[in-house]
C-alpha cells in the first residue's frame, strides 16, 4: 500500500495520492517550479513512495543524480538510529512550502549553470566551502555541553556568514570534505558526536531524506527545538531536490574543505572531536546536505515570512541522517500538543519557494478576497497563519524583514554565491569567537546533533538589516504573548524571543477581536457567529447569590466531620420513679394490708336515682340490649361499674342481650355476663344471649338499629346442650323470639370506655329507639362529653352511671357489694396520692414562678 | 372536561352517600326500592368494613414478615408478633373465637396486656399533670390542673372529714362545674365536633374531598 | 384440661405478661417491647377470627355454601353475596402500590356511605337536638330535669352554660379581617369572647382529665389486685 502522506500543517495522515490535506486544507506538496517533484517520498511507515515525490529538491536531484541519493537512502535509513529530535520531526513539507517553483532552483543550490537561470534578485545562497563557518562552529561547541535547544535564541554571530560556506559549497560542487555534516544519529540524548575521522561528512541529507521517503520514520527528539516529522510519507519538498550531482560533487571535494563547525559537525563526531574536513566529506557526500537528507526542519516559530534566507542542506551522504532511526526518537513534546510547526529552510536570498504557495491560505477574511498579485509568492497556509497579519510576505527578496530572532540569528545577509543563511535553533548564546553575530538557534540545549550549518548559522544583524540582493536573512521568529504563554516546553521559553506587544498584529474581527498575536483563522472559522443559547451571561441577583451561599455553606457542613457528640448523661426518670412508687403503695396498701380505708360514699349522685327508677321499672318479658362498647383495657373499671348495674338487671330477671361493634366486646361481654349470671344463677340462652360482633362502625348501628335481623347472622357462645351443639342460633334463640326491631328491646344500654362509642349510638340509635330508653354506662373520663345528651329538656341519654363512686353507690343501693367496693379503698388512696402530688406540682411551679420573678425584680 | 376514572368513582361515593343521607331526612319507603338500595348499601358497608379489617390484617402480617426476611432491627419482635399472630388466628378460625381456647387466650394474654398498658396510662397521667404547672405557666394551664384536682376532690373519698361540711361544699362545687360549668363547654364542644364532621362528610359528598384516591 | 388451665396456667401467664408490661415504669426494656409485640399478635389475630366468623363467613361463605351455584343466578344473593365478594376482591388490590387504582370502588362506597352516615348523625342526632337542647334551657317555666333546680339557681346555670357553649364555638372560630397594616386580628369582641371559650375548654379538659385519671387509678388498682390474688393463690397451693 502506497505510503500515507503527512499533513505539515495540521501533522494528519493523507491518503497517498492527495494533493491537499483533507482536514485543514494545506497542500500535502510544496509547488515547484517545473512540475511535480520526483524522487522518494518519506512516508509513515517509512517506504519509499518514488511516485509521489514532487518537491524541487527530487527535481534538482534529479538534474544532479538522483541515484546517490536512492543509493544512500537505505544506509542513511539503517543509520538514523540515535538521531536527534529534531531530525525525527522532520515531516512533509507540501508543495506550498517546497522550494522554488519546478524548475527553478534556488542560487544557493543550484550549480554554475543553474545559478544563472535564477532570477534576479533570488537569494542565492552560496557558501564558500572553503571554512566552516563560525556559527557552524559555535554550534558544535555549544553542543559539546548539551546545551537544550533554546528557541528563539540570537544566532551565534557568523552563523550566516558559515551558512553560506555550506551552501555555497553545495552550489559550488567545491565542497570541502568536511563541509557538510556527517551527523550521527539523531537521539534525545545523544550528544553530537564528531564526523568520522578522515572522512568528511558527506551531505547525505538528501540521501536519507530519499530513505526517509523509503520508509524511513524519524522521531524527533524530545525537547529538541526541532521538529523532524518525516512520518507517513512526509514530502521533504527542497530537500528532495537538491540535485545529486551536487552531492557527488561535493562528493568530490578536497580535503581543503573546512571543518563543519557547529550541531552539525557535531553530529559526525563527538563533540569535542570534530575535525575539519573529516566525515561526509569523505565519503563524497555533500555534507552540508547530508545530514538534512530529504527530511526538512520543523522549526517551532512562528512564521514572519520575512524568512527569505534559506539553508539549503548540501547534497551529499550524511552520517548522522544513516543513523537516524526509524521511530527511535520520541515526538517532541509540542508536537504531540498538536502545535503547528513551520517549515523553515535553511536558505539565503528570497522566498521565492513560496510564490507558487496560495496567498489566500492563513489570510484573514477580508484579505480572502484579495487577488494574488502578479508575481507574487505565495506562501503556505500554515506559513501564513502564524505569520502576524501586518507581515506580508514579499514578493521581492529584498523587501523581505526578517523577524527579530531571525534578524538576531542572521548577523549579515549571505553574500552572492553563498549557502543562505539558516535561522538558528538557540538565540542568545554568544559564540567563543566573538563577533557580532549571533546564531540563530541556541543549539547548546539541544540534547542532539545539528548540523554545522545549522548551529553555527550566524545571526542576522542586530538592526535586523534586511537581506541584500544577494541574500535573504529569515527574520527571527516573534511569538506572541499569549502564545508564549502557552509553550509547555521551559527550554524555549528563555530562548524564543516574543515579539512586543506593539508589533503584534491587533485582531480586528471574531470573538478575538482586540487581541494581538492571534493566529490567522480560517474564513469560516472567523466568521463571527451568533452565540448559542446557552452562552448568555448568567446573572445573579443578590438573592440567588445568597441561596448560593447558603447551598454552598449547606454542602460543606455536610462534608465536615462533625465531632463524636459527648456521650448523653443518662437522665434517670426520677419523677417517674416517684409517682409510680407513690401510686403502687397507694394501691398496695389497702390491698395487701386494707389500710387506709375509705368511708364509703355517703351522698348519692342525682344520676343515681333516676337511673335505678329506670331500671327498677323495666319489664322482663323483653330483654335489655347491653352494648358492650370498651375496651379490654377499661375491664378493669368498667367491670366494676357495669357489673353493679347488670347485676341489678339479672337480678330483677330482664333478659339480657349483648352485642359490640368491637372486635374484643362479645369476649369482654361473655366473661361478664358469665360471672354475673354464674353468681345470680342466670341460665344462658333464657337469661342472657351474646349476639356477637357488629362490624363497620356508625354504619353497623345505623342498620342493626333499622333492621336488626339483617345486621347480625351470628352469635356469640350460644348455649350449648350437653352434647356441644347449640341451642339456638341467635335471633332463633327464645330470649329474641319477640325482638324485630331495636325498638322491642326494653332498653339500650351502652357501656363505653369513651365518647365515640357513646355519641354514635344517641346519634344512630335515638330515631329508631322510640320510648326504649337509652342508658350510658362510661368511664369517668368519657362522663362530660355524654352528659350534655343527658341534660336537656329532651334528652336523647335517659340514664347515665359514669365513675367508681357511682358504682359503689349503685352496689350499695343494691345492697350487693361487688367489684367496686373491692376498689374502693385503693381508688381512694390512689387519689388522695393524686391530689397531693398534683398540688405539690401546682405549689412548686407557683413558687419557683415567684421566687424568679422576685429575683428579676430585684436584680 | 377531560374525563377520567376519578369521577366515576366520585359519582360511586356521591350516590352511595347521598342514598345514605337520605334516610335520615325522608321516608324511604316512599321511592319504591328506596329502602331496599339503602339497606343494601348499607349491608356493603358492614362487609366491606370487615374486609377491609382483614386486608389490613394481612398488611400487618406482611409488614412484619418482611422485617423478619430482613432481619431489619428488631426482627425478632416481629417474629414474636407474626407467631403469637399466626396462633391465635389459627386457633380463632379453627375453634371459633368464642371457644374455651380463644378465650383463654383472650383473657390471660389480651386482657392483661392491655389492661396494664391501661395501668402505665395513671403514671403518666400523674407525671405529665405534675409537669404541667411548671412548664407552661399561663392561665388556662392552671385553670385545666386546679380543675382536675378539685375533680378528684370530689369525686375520691376523703380518709378523714369526709362527712364535713367542707367536703359537701367541695362535692356541690364538683357537681357544679361538670354539671354546668364543663357541660357548657362539653356542649360547644360536641357542636364544634358535630359541624366539623358535617362539613367533612359534605365535602366528601360533593367530591370536593376523595379520600379514597384517584 | 382448660380448667386447670384457667385457674393455673393462664393467672401465671397474665401476671408474668403483667409484670412485663408494668416494667416499663422503671424504663424501656426487651420485656416490656416483648410484650407489647405479643400484645399486638394477639389483638389482631383474634380480630381476625372473630370478623371472619361473625361477619365474612355468615355473610359471604355461608350462602354460598348454602345456596351452591344458584348464588350466582339468584337477583338477591348476587346483590347480597356476589356483589359484596367481588368488592372485597377488589380491595385486594389495595395491597399493592402497583394495583391500587383497582381497589378504588369498593373504597369509594364504603367513604360515600360512611359521609352519608356521619353527616346524617351529626344532624340529627348531635346539631338540631343539642342546639335545641341549648335553646329551650333559656324557658323559664323548665326545670332542670336531673339536677332539680329552678328559678333564679337555673336561670344562673343556664346562662353559664349558654355561655359556655356559645364561647367555645366562638374559641374555634378563626375568621379575621386584615387590617390596614396587614395584621390578622379578630374583633376585639370576638378575643374576649374566646378568651371566655377558652376558659370553658380548659375546665371540661381539667374534668375529662380528671376522669381518665380515675378510671386509670381504677385500673391500676385492678392489675395489682389481681397480681395479689395470684401471689395468694399461689401461695395457698403451695
Amino acid at each position: 500500500m502506497a505510503a500515507e502522506l503527512r499533513c505539515p500543517m495540521c501533522s494528519k495522515l493523507n491518503p497517498p495520492g492527495a494533493e491537499e490535506c483533507g482536514f485543514c486544507g494545506a497542500r500535502l506538496r510544496p509547488l515547484v517550479v517545473g512540475g511535480e517533484p520526483e524522487g522518494s517520498r518519506i512516508s509513515a511507515d517509512g517506504t519509499d513512495d518514488g511516485a509521489e515525490a514532487s518537491d524541487w529538491l527530487d527535481r534538482m536531484r534529479a538534474g544532479s543524480g538522483a541515484d546517490e541519493f536512492e543509493e544512500n537512502a537505505p544506509e542513511d535509513e539503517a543509520d538514523s538510529a540515535g538521531s536527534p529530535d529534531w531530525l525525527g520531526r522532520l515531516r512533509e513539507v507540501g508543495p506550498s512550502e517546497e522550494g522554488p517553483p519546478p524548475g527553478e532552483v534556488p542560487d544557493w543550490l543550484g550549480t554554475p549553470k543553474e545559478t544563472t537561470a535564477e532570477a534576479p534578485g533570488e537569494e542565492t545562497g552560496g557558501a564558500e566551502l572553503a571554512e566552516v563557518p563560525d556559527w557552524l562552529s559555535r554550534v558544535r561547541d555549544r553542543q559539546a555541553q548539551e546545551a537544550e535547544p533554546a528557541w528563539g535564541a540570537e544566532p551565534e554571530d557568523g552563523g550566516a556568514e558559515g551558512q553560506e560556506d555550506w551552501l555555497a559549497r553545495i552550489r559550488d560542487g567545491g565542497i570541502p570534505a568536511n563541509a557538510g555534516p556527517a551527523l550521527p544519529p539523531l537521539t534525545p540524548d545523544s550528544a553530537v558526536e564528531a564526523p568520522t575521522p578522515g572522512g568528511r561528512p558527506s551531505p547525505d541529507w538528501i540521501e536519507r531524506g530519499e530513505r526517509l521517503g523509503a520508509g524511513d520514520s524519524i522521531e524527533p527528539v524530545e525537547d529538541s527545538g526541532l521538529a523532524w516529522d518525516i512520518q507517513s510519507g512526509t514530502d521533504l519538498g527542497w530537500l528532495e531536490e537538491v540535485a545529486p550531482a551536487e552531492g557527488s560533487d561535493l562528493a568530490q571535494a578536497g580535503p581543503a574543505a573546512p571543518p563543519r563547525e557547529g550541531w552539525l559537525a557535531e553530529l559526525e563526531t563527538p563533540s569535542d572531536e570534530l575535525p575539519e574536513g573529516t566525515g561526509e566529506e569523505a565519503k563524497g557526500v555533500e555534507p552540508a546536505a547530508s545530514w538534512l537528507g530529504n527530511a526538512e526542519i520543523a522549526v517551532e516559530r512562528p512564521f514572519t515570512g520575512e524568512d527569505e534566507e534559506i539553508i539549503r542542506p548540501e547534497t551529499g551522504e550524511a552520517d548522522w541522517l544513516k543513523e537516524l532511526e526509524v521511530g527511535a526518537d520520541e515526538p517532541s513534546s509540542w508536537e504531540d500538543r498538536g502545535q503547528r510547526k513551520i517549515w523553515e529552510t535553511a536558505g539565503e536570498g528570497g522566498l521565492g519557494w513560496l510564490a507558487e504557495y496560495d496567498a489566500s491560505v492563513g489570510k484573514k477574511p477580508d484579505e480572502a478576497g484579495e487577488p494574488t498579485p502578479e508575481g507574487e509568492q505565495l506562501e503556505p497556509g500554515w506559513l501564513s497563519e502564524i505569520r502576524a497579519p501586518d507581515q506580508v510576505l514579499p514578493s521581492e527578496p529584498e523587501a523581505v524583514v526578517p523577524a527579530k530572532w531571525e534578524e538576531a540569528a542572521q548577523p549579515e545577509r549571505t553574500p552572492a554565491g553563498e549557502l543562505p543563511h539558516v535561522a538558528a535553533l538557540v538565540f542568545g548564546a554568544q559564540e567563543p569567537g566573538g563577533g557580532a553575530q549571533t546564531p540563530d538557534i541556541d543549539l547548546s540545549s539541544l540534547e542532539v546533533e545539528l548540523p554545522d550549518w545549522l548551529g553555527e548559522h550566524k545571526a542576522a544583524p542586530a538592526g535586523g538589516e534586511p537581506a541584500g540582493p544577494g541574500g535573504v536573512d529569515l527574520a527571527p521568529a516573534t511569538l506572541p504573548a499569549w502564545l508564549e504563554a502557552m509553550r509547555p516546553i521551559a527550554t524555549f521559553r528563555s530562548v524564543v524571543e516574543v515579539a512586543e506587544e506593539e508589533e503584534q498584529a491587533l485582531e480586528s474581527a471574531g470573538p478575538l477581536a482586540g487581541l494581538r498575536g492571534v493566529l490567522m483563522a480560517e474564513p469560516v472559522v472567523a466568521m463571527p457567529r451568533a452565540p448559542t443559547i446557552g452562552a448568555a451571561k448568567l446573572e445573579v441577583t443578590e438573592r440567588q447569590y445568597a441561596q448560593a451561599e447558603l447551598l454552598h455553606k449547606m454542602v460543606e457542613e455536610e462534608e465536615r466531620e462533625l465531632p463524636s457528640a459527648d456521650r448523653r448523661r443518662l437522665r434517670l426518670p426520677l419523677v417517674r420513679w416517684a409517682v409510680s412508687a407513690v401510686l403502687l403503695m397507694a394501691v398496695i396498701l389497702p390491698i395487701t394490708l386494707g389500710i387506709p380505708s375509705f368511708p364509703l360514699p355517703s351522698q348519692v349522685s342525682r344520676d343515681l336515682k333516676p337511673l335505678m327508677a329506670l331500671v327498677n321499672g323495666l319489664p322482663v318479658d323483653r330483654p335489655s340490649l347491653v352494648v358492650f362498647d370498651y375496651d379490654p383495657g377499661y375491664s378493669g373499671e368498667m367491670n366494676a361499674v357495669a357489673g353493679a348495674f347488670i347485676d341489678q338487671l339479672m337480678g330483677r330477671g330482664v333478659p339480657v342481650v349483648s352485642l359490640s361493634t368491637r372486635p374484643y366486646g362479645p369476649a369482654l361481654a361473655a366473661g361478664l355476663l358469665d360471672r354475673i349470671a354464674s353468681g345470680r344463677g342466670v341460665p344462658a340462652g333464657t337469661g342472657y344471649l351474646h349476639l356477637g360482633y357488629l362490624s363497620g362502625g356508625p354504619t353497623a348501628v345505623q342498620i342493626f338499629a333499622a333492621a336488626p335481623q339483617d345486621a347480625v347472622r351470628q352469635g356469640f357462645d350460644l348455649p350449648a346442650d350437653a352434647e356441644g351443639q347449640a341451642v339456638c342460633g341467635g335471633w332463633d334463640c327464645p330470649i329474641l323470639s319477640n325482638v324485630h326491631r331495636l325498638s322491642d328491646f326494653s332498653m339500650v344500654a351502652v357501656l363505653s370506655s369513651g365518647t365515640e362509642n357513646a355519641r354514635t349510638w344517641a346519634e344512630q340509635a335515638h330515631p329508631y329507639l322510640g320510648q326504649v330508653p337509652l342508658v350510658m354506662v362510661l368511664s369517668a373520663g368519657a362522663e362530660p362529653l355524654i352528659r350534655p345528651y343527658y341534660e336537656a329538656l329532651e334528652p336523647q341519654v335517659n340514664g347515665i352511671l359514669s365513675g367508681l363512686p357511682a358504682a359503689v353507690a349503685y352496689e350499695q343501693a343494691n345492697q350487693l357489694p361487688g367489684e367496686a367496693h373491692a376498689r374502693w379503698n385503693p381508688f381512694g388512696a390512689a387519689l388522695m396520692a393524686i391530689e397531693f402530688m398534683l398540688a405539690a406540682g401546682v405549689v412548686y411551679a407557683l413558687a419557683r414562678r415567684l421566687l424568679r420573678s422576685g429575683r428579676a425584680q430585684r436584680g | 372536561m377531560k374525563l377520567g376514572a376519578y369521577m366515576i368513582w366520585a359519582a360511586v361515593a356521591v350516590a352511595a352517600g347521598a342514598i345514605v343521607l337520605l334516610g335520615y331526612f325522608t321516608n324511604l319507603d316512599v321511592i319504591i326500592g328506596l329502602r331496599l338500595v339503602w339497606l343494601v348499601l348499607l349491608r356493603w358497608a358492614i362487609l366491606l368494613a370487615a374486609g377491609g379489617l382483614g386486608i389490613g390484617l394481612v398488611n400487618l402480617a406482611s409488614v412484619h414478615l418482611a422485617k423478619v426476611s430482613e432481619q431489619e432491627p428488631g426482627w425478632p419482635y416481629s417474629g414474636v408478633l407474626i407467631v403469637f399472630f399466626t396462633f391465635t388466628l389459627a386457633l380463632g378460625l379453627f375453634f371459633g373465637p368464642d371457644s374455651p381456647w380463644t378465650l383463654f387466650v383472650f383473657r390471660f394474654i389480651h386482657l392483661p396486656l392491655e389492661s396494664s398498658l391501661m395501668a402505665l396510662l395513671a403514671v403518666a397521667l400523674v407525671v405529665a399533670g405534675v409537669r404541667l404547672a411548671g412548664r407552661r405557666r399561663d392561665l388556662l394551664s392552671l385553670v385545666f390542673v386546679l380543675t382536675a384536682i378539685l375533680i378528684l376532690l370530689g369525686t375520691g373519698p376523703w380518709l378523714i372529714g369526709s362527712e364535713s361540711v367542707t367536703h359537701e361544699r367541695i362535692l356541690w362545687v364538683r357537681n357544679w362545674v361538670v354539671q354546668v360549668a364543663a357541660a357548657g363547654g362539653a356542649r360547644g364542644i360536641l357542636l364544634g365536633v358535630a359541624i366539623g364532621g358535617i362539613v367533612t362528610g359534605l365535602r366528601v359528598l360533593v367530591a370536593a374531598d376523595r379520600p379514597y384516591g384517584n | 384440661m382448660i380448667r386447670m388451665l384457667e385457674q393455673v396456667v393462664g393467672p401465671v401467664l397474665a401476671s408474668l405478661l403483667t409484670i412485663m408490661m408494668l416494667s416499663y415504669i422503671i424504663g424501656d426494656n426487651a420485656f416490656f417491647r416483648l410484650a407489647c409485640f405479643i400484645f399486638v399478635g394477639v389483638a389482631s389475630g383474634y380480630a381476625g377470627a372473630i370478623a371472619w366468623h361473625h361477619v365474612l363467613w355468615p355473610g359471604l361463605g355461608e350462602p354460598f355454601v348454602q345456596n351452591g351455584v344458584s348464588t350466582l343466578t339468584d337477583p338477591a344473593l348476587i346483590v347480597t353475596v356476589v356483589v359484596p365478594l367481588v368488592l372485597i376482591g377488589l380491595m385486594l388490590f389495595k395491597l399493592s402500590a402497583a394495583t391500587a387504582p383497582y381497589g378504588t370502588l369498593p373504597l369509594a362506597l364504603m367513604v360515600g356511605i360512611g359521609a352519608g352516615v356521619l353527616v346524617g348523625g351529626a344532624i340529627t342526632g348531635t346539631l338540631i337536638p343539642q342546639s335545641m337542647a341549648a335553646m329551650t334551657t333559656l324557658d323559664p317555666r323548665a326545670v332542670a330535669p336531673q339536677t332539680g333546680e329552678t328559678g333564679l339557681e337555673r336561670v344562673i346555670n343556664v346562662i353559664i352554660l349558654l355561655a359556655g357553649t356559645l364561647s367555645t364555638l366562638m374559641y374555634f372560630r378563626f375568621t379575621a379581617t386584615r387590617s390596614a397594616s396587614g395584621e390578622t386580628r379578630r374583633t376585639r369582641l370576638m378575643r374576649i369572647v374566646a378568651s371566655g371559650g377558652g376558659f370553658f375548654i380548659a375546665l371540661t379538659f381539667g374534668v375529662m382529665y380528671a376522669g381518665a385519671l380515675a378510671a386509670a387509678v381504677i385500673v391500676l388498682a385492678e392489675r395489682v389486685q389481681f397480681l395479689a390474688e395470684v401471689v395468694v393463690n399461689m401461695l395457698g397451693r403451695l
